[in-house]
C-alpha cells in the first residue's frame, strides 16, 4: 500500500523493527523475572548501531556516484 | 485510573502515532524527527518496565547516536527535488480491506481465548539494583556475546569509515 522508494526511509523502517522487537525482550524479560532479556536488547541496541553506520555509508558512497536515493534508480547489477 | 496506566497509554499511543506518521511524511526531515519521537516513547516504556540501564542506553545510544547519524546524512544527501514517488499504489484498497479481515481475525481469536492467558504477577525482586543485574549477566553469562559485539562494532567503524571517504580522484 505504501511503497517508499526512498532508501534512507527504509533504513529508519528497519530501526522501528528493531525497536519493536527490543520492547518485546524487555517486557518478557520482566515478565518471568530474569535480566536475561535485557542483556539481549542491549546487543540488538548494539548491532542496529552498527548497521545504521554502515548501511548510511554505503547510501552516501552510492550517492557520491548516482546523486540518487531512490531504489528503483539503484539497479546497476541488473541485466 | 492508576498514574501507572496513564504513562503506559500516553507512552504507547506516542510511539505508535509517532511510528506511523513517521512512514507516511513526504519530507525526510519530518520523518527523522518522528523517529526520535518515536524512540524517546520506547525509552518510556523500558522506564515503565524497570529496565533503567535500558532507558538510559536507548536514549544515548539511538536517540542521540543513531538519529544524529540519519540526520547528518540526511543533510549531506541533500536533495531539492523531492522524491516523488507513486506513494499509495492502486490496489490499496483491496490491501486496505485485506488488512481489516486479518485484524478482525486476529481480535476475534484473542477475544476467544481471553481466559486463558495466565500471566503470572511479575516479580518485584527485579526492580532493585537494575544496572548491577544487566552488568552481572553481561559480563559473566554473556562475556562471548559481549566480545563478539565489540569485534562486531570495530568492524562496523572500520567499515563505516572506509565507505565515507572520499576517494582521491
Amino acid at each position: 500500500m505504501l511503497t517508499r522508494r526512498n532508501v534512507i526511509i527504509m533504513l529508519m523502517s528497519i530501526e522501528l523493527i528493531l525497536n519493536a522487537v527490543n520492547i518485546n525482550l524487555v517486557a518478557f524479560s520482566r515478565l518471568y523475572g530474569s535480566v536475561d532479556g535485557q542483556v539481549f536488547a542491549i546487543f540488538v541496541i548494539a548491532d542496529a548501531a552498527a548497521e545504521a553506520a554502515v548501511g548510511l555509508g554505503i547510501i552516501l558512497a552510492f550517492f557520491r556516484n548516482r546523486k540518487t536515493i531512490h531504489a528503483d534508480e539503484m539497479q546497476l547489477l541488473k541485466w | 485510573m492508576v498514574l501507572a496506566n496513564v504513562l503506559f497509554y500516553f507512552f504507547a499511543l506516542l510511539a505508535v502515532g509517532s511510528a506511523a506518521l513517521m512512514i507516511t511524511r513526504k519530507n525526510i526531515v519530518h520523518a527523522a524527527v518522528f523517529l526520535v519521537t518515536t524512540l524517546l516513547a520506547t525509552a518510556g516504556i523500558f522506564l515503565q518496565l524497570e529496565a533503567e540501564f535500558l532507558f538510559v542506553v536507548q536514549i544515548l545510544v539511538y536517540a542521540g547516536g543513531i538519529m544524529v547519524l540519519f540526520v547528518f546524512v540526511i543533510m549531506l544527501v541533500n536533495l531539492d527535488i523531492e522524491v516523488r514517488a507513486v506513494r499509495f499504489n492502486g490496489q490499496w484498497k483491496v490491501a486496505g480491506a485485506l488488512a481489516f479481515v486479518l485484524a478482525m481475525q486476529v481480535l476475534t481469536a484473542l477475544w476467544l481465548g481471553r481466559k486463558t492467558f495466565h500471566l503470572p504477577a511479575p516479580p518485584t525482586a527485579l526492580a532493585a539494583r537494575n544496572t548491577e543485574a544487566v552488568a552481572d549477566a553481561l559480563f559473566s553469562h554473556f562475556m562471548l556475546a559481549f566480545e563478539v559485539a565489540s569485534i562486531l562494532l570495530l568492524v562496523a567503524m572500520i567499515g563505516a569509515v572506509v565507505m565515507g571517504k572520499r576517494r582521491a580522484e
